[in-house]
Parts: structure tokens; C-alpha cells; sequence
């Protein structure tokens, strides 16, 4: 079975630090690193227009939640990418920034639960998390009336492009983790 | 039960989602303008974009640039090829509607000369002091006969004196065998012009008692029975000593026997016909 339960633990035991942070350069190069996963795709697109599909906040909340192995940590970054992804998008601040914690959480805690190593898991996860991070702001927008994307305008075959674009590229980081090293590397 | 830390984790998690559920109703509200935080996140995060940007930028430029001018530098090597091949081309095209011109200058001359007249290309040339002659590609094969009158739009070539299928020898009126009828255009004075041994062409048997002037403008007079009358000939250059109770005179040929490229041969003009025979005598025929 693919998404077999590898072990069951309690959040205290994944609660542990997911590498040395403790020199300055190391806390700012995972910070330009946050910064630079919302800004780039955002000014490539200008120049290419495939981007738009690249969810980039998303890709790495789910990278971080499965290779991190640290929920709190999870919830943090992908808090941190979801506010600065609303902050230079222009929707309502915290639409993403909801959807991303929540998603950077159902992340970390199912890199405990399953064997993300497996490219199966790895793929259903980024399908489903696109989905969910997607059907998650439709959510948010009709209820605040935030007026960022309303129910009516929900696009099937957007999400379904996203998902292969956040599919693609969220596979070809994770072969280049497995590859060369974690992911605070 | 959760233990604490999972607690910790969960509430947390609340926390943070209360958050952002906050911002996001509450900072809707006023939409029209743009709130505190995200104005501080702007402005924190414009400097970083700028440089990301411009690096982006940077290296597009650098890419579009360098291998715009790398298929550039093709298309240039291209576009080269074919405008050598266009110019080639018009080259071609100029040659051709040159050749058409003077082709269509050999059926202008004299609309009165009855019979057919054949183009024919000078394919080789023998003018030595000599011998004044040059090889056409016609011959019998395209109704070609020795006496057939060559001429080009300028004025009389000479006459044909050999003939095979394909090609015919042509004997130039400067050659020093020929002899030419030829009648001055404004006196109906009339002679004979033969080649001289320079290469040049002399008026002879002109009359002492007529008058004879430098710049004469002179025509064949059809008496030789080879050219028909009135091609235009030459003009008198130069006054020559009396001889015998005869004028001569240096004649420059109208047409330029030093470049002939195109000549027109008459057949079964106007006299040339009772020349067919080669045995026959002609006028001032040595």
C-alpha cells in the first residue's frame, strides 16, 4: 500500500528542531529564501506567462511540511509565505496566509504519518494540497467578500493546470532534496 | 487525550489561522485603501524585488541578446546569400532585357529591307591586319548563304563568305578583300569602300569633279547586288589625295567592328539573292 502508516507518534516527538539555525547567515539565507519563493514567480511571470500556474508558496509549505518534520515550524513558514504571497498578490491579507498554514501543517504532519519518501505520496500529496489551498481562498473570498476570486469564478481547468505546473516543479525539488540534502540546505 | 505539546501545536495552529481569518474580514473592510501591514510588507519587500527584478532582467537581456544575436548573425548570413542571389538574378535579368533591346534594334533596321533576317551570336573572332573576319553561330542549318548581308543596327558588319550547318565566317567591311557600293547621304555621290590593309576602311572611285566633304554621312547603294540600299555605312573622317582623276577619303564605319556581339544576317534581301552563287563576280570584287 502506498500511503501506509510508517509510524504513529505524537506532535511532541516531531517537535524537534529541523537544523542549526543558529548563526546569522544561516537565519537570513532561509529568510531570503521565504522571500525570494513569493517574489520570483511573480516577476517572472511578466516575462513568461506559464508562471502564473506556479504556485511557488504552496509548493514549498508542502516541502517544508514533509521535510521539516516540524509542524510548528511548518505552520510558521507557511503562515510567513501565505501573508507575504497576499502581501505582493493584492488580495485580501491572510486569504493565503490561511490557506498555506494550514496546508504547511497537514504537511508536517503527514510526513510523520506517511512515507513521503514515495513518489505516489508526494504526488497526491501536491494534487491534493493545490486543491485544497485553492477550494480553501474560493472559501475565505465568498465569506469576507474579500473580492479576490468569488465562487462563481472558480476555473476547474485552472486548478487542474496549476496542479500539474505545482506537480512538476514540486517533484523536481523533491528528487533534488532527496538527491543532495535537506531542506534547509 | 492530546498531550500538552500536541495542545501547544493545535493551538497554535488556531492562533495563527485566527489571525489570518481576522486580517483577512477585517482588513477587507477597506479595501479601497491599502492597510498599514501590507503597506510596511510593500515596502520591506520592494528593495528585494527591485533586485530581484533587475537580476531577472539582467539575465534576460543578456540571453535575448546573445542568442538573438547568434540567430541573428544566421539570419544575417541568410539574408546575405539571397541578396547576392537577387542581385545575381537582376544582373541576369539586366543582360536579358539589354540583349531584348538590341534584339528588338536588329528588327528595326530598315523596314524597307524585304526577306527574313537571322540574329546570330559572333562566336569567335579572326581580325588580324590581314584577314577581318568573325564566326557567327548560324549556318545552312538556319538558312544561312555565302553573300547573305551582316548587319547590326548601327550599320553594315559585312558579308558572309563561309558557310557549314551550324556556323558561317563573316568578312568585315574593314577586311582588305572588301569592296562596298556606297552612295554619300546628301549627294548621292557614289563609290566603292574597301578595306584598307590598317585594319580601317577607304573611300574610293569617287569622282575628282564631285564634291566630297569630311563628316559625309554615307549609305549603301545597293549596286554591289549584296546589301540592300540605304543601310547606313559610315561617315567620311578624312580627305585622301587624288588619284587618277578619283577622290579617296578615310571612312569610319557606323557600326563598331571591334565589339560586335549580336549581328543580323538578311537573307534573300533585296539583290543578295542573285549572289547565291559563289562563282559569280561581284562588283568591286577583287
Amino acid at each position: 500500500m502506498t500511503l501506509r502508516v510508517v509510524r504513529r507518534r505524537d506532535y511532541a516527538e516531531m517537535d524537534r528542531p529541523p537544523r542549526n539555525f543558529g548563526t546569522f547567515s544561516d537565519i537570513l539565507k532561509f529568510t531570503l529564501t521565504l522571500v525570494g519563493i513569493v517574489l520570483v514567480p511573480g516577476i517572472l511571470t511578466r516575462y513568461f506567462q506559464v508562471f502564473e500556474y506556479f504556485d511557488l508558496p504552496l509548493i514549498y509549505s508542502i516541502y517544508y511540511g514533509f521535510t521539516l518534520a516540524n509542524p510548528r515550524g511548518s505552520i510558521v513558514i507557511g503562515s510567513v509565505l501565505g501573508l507575504l504571497q497576499d502581501a505582493m498578490s493584492g488580495v485580501a491579507l491572510g486569504t493565503n496566509g490561511f490557506a498555506k498554514t494550514l496546508i504547511g501543517f497537514l504537511a508536517a504532519s503527514a510526513g510523520f504519518r506517511f512515507n513521503v519518501d514515495l513518489a505516489a505520496t508526494r504526488v497526491l500529496a501536491l494534487v491534493l494540497f493545490t486543491f485544497l489551498d485553492a477550494a480553501v481562498k474560493v472559501m475565505l473570498s465568498s465569506l469576507s467578500d474579500a473580492g479576490g476570486m468569488s465562487v462563481n469564478e472558480v476555473s476547474i481547468g485552472n486548478w487542474m493546470l496549476s496542479a500539474a505546473f505545482n506537480l512538476l516543479f514540486g517533484m523536481i525539488l523533491f528528487g533534488y532534496r532527496s538527491r543532495f540534502g535537506n531542506a534547509a540546505a | 487525550m492530546m498531550p500538552g505539546s500536541n495542545k501547544t501545536v493545535w493551538l497554535l495552529l488556531f492562533a495563527v489561522l485566527f489571525g489570518h481569518a481576522v486580517l483577512a474580514s477585517v482588513l477587507t473592510s477597506g479595501r479601497t485603501r491599502t492597510g498599514l501591514v501590507r503597506t510596511l510588507m510593500l515596502d520591506g519587500l520592494a528593495p528585494i524585488e527591485k533586485l530581484i527584478d533587475v537580476s531577472i532582467n539582467g539575465v534576460i537581456t543578456v540571453w535575448d541578446n546573445y542568442f538573438a544575436l547568434l540567430d541573428t548573425s544566421r539570419e544575417n548570413a541568410a539574408l546575405r546569400a539571397q541578396n547576392a542571389e537577387l542581385r545575381m538574378e537582376i544582373a541576369r535579368n539586366h543582360t536579358e532585357v539589354n540583349e531584348a533591346a538590341r534584339l528588338r534594334g536588329f528588327f528595326d533596321i530598315g523596314p524597307h529591307i524585304t526577306g527574313e533576317r537571322i540574329v546570330a551570336r559572333v562566336i569567335a573572332s579572326d581580325a588580324t591586319i590581314s584577314r577581318q573576319m568573325i564566326t557567327i553561330g548560324k549556318g545552312t542549318r538556319h538558312g544561312l548563304h555565302v553573300n547573305c548581308a551582316v548587319i547590326t543596327p548601327d550599320g553594315v558588319v559585312g558579308r558572309v563568305v563561309h558557310t557549314g550547318h551550324w556556323t558561317a565566317i563573316v568578312q568585315l567591311i574593314s577586311d582588305p578583300d572588301s569592296a562596298v557600293g556606297v552612295t554619300v547621304e546628301t549627294s548621292r555621290v557614289q563609290g566603292v569602300v574597301r578595306g584598307a590593309n590598317d585594319g580601317g576602311l577607304r573611300l574610293e572611285h569617287v569622282d575628282e569633279s564631285l564634291e566630297l566633304h569630311v563628316g559625309d554621312r554615307l549609305v549603301t547603294s545597293g549596286t554591289d547586288l549584296i546589301y540592300p540600299k540605304g543601310l547606313p555605312f559610315g561617315q567620311v573622317v578624312e580627305l585622301g589625295p587624288v588619284a587618277d582623276l578619283t577622290k579617296t577619303a578615310v571612312v569610319r564605319p557606323a557600326a563598331d567592328l571591334g565589339r560586335l556581339e549580336e549581328v543580323v544576317c538578311l537573307i534573300d534581301a533585296a539583290g543578295s539573292t542573285l549572289l547565291m552563287d559563289p562563282d559569280l563576280v561581284l562588283p568591286g570584287t577583287p
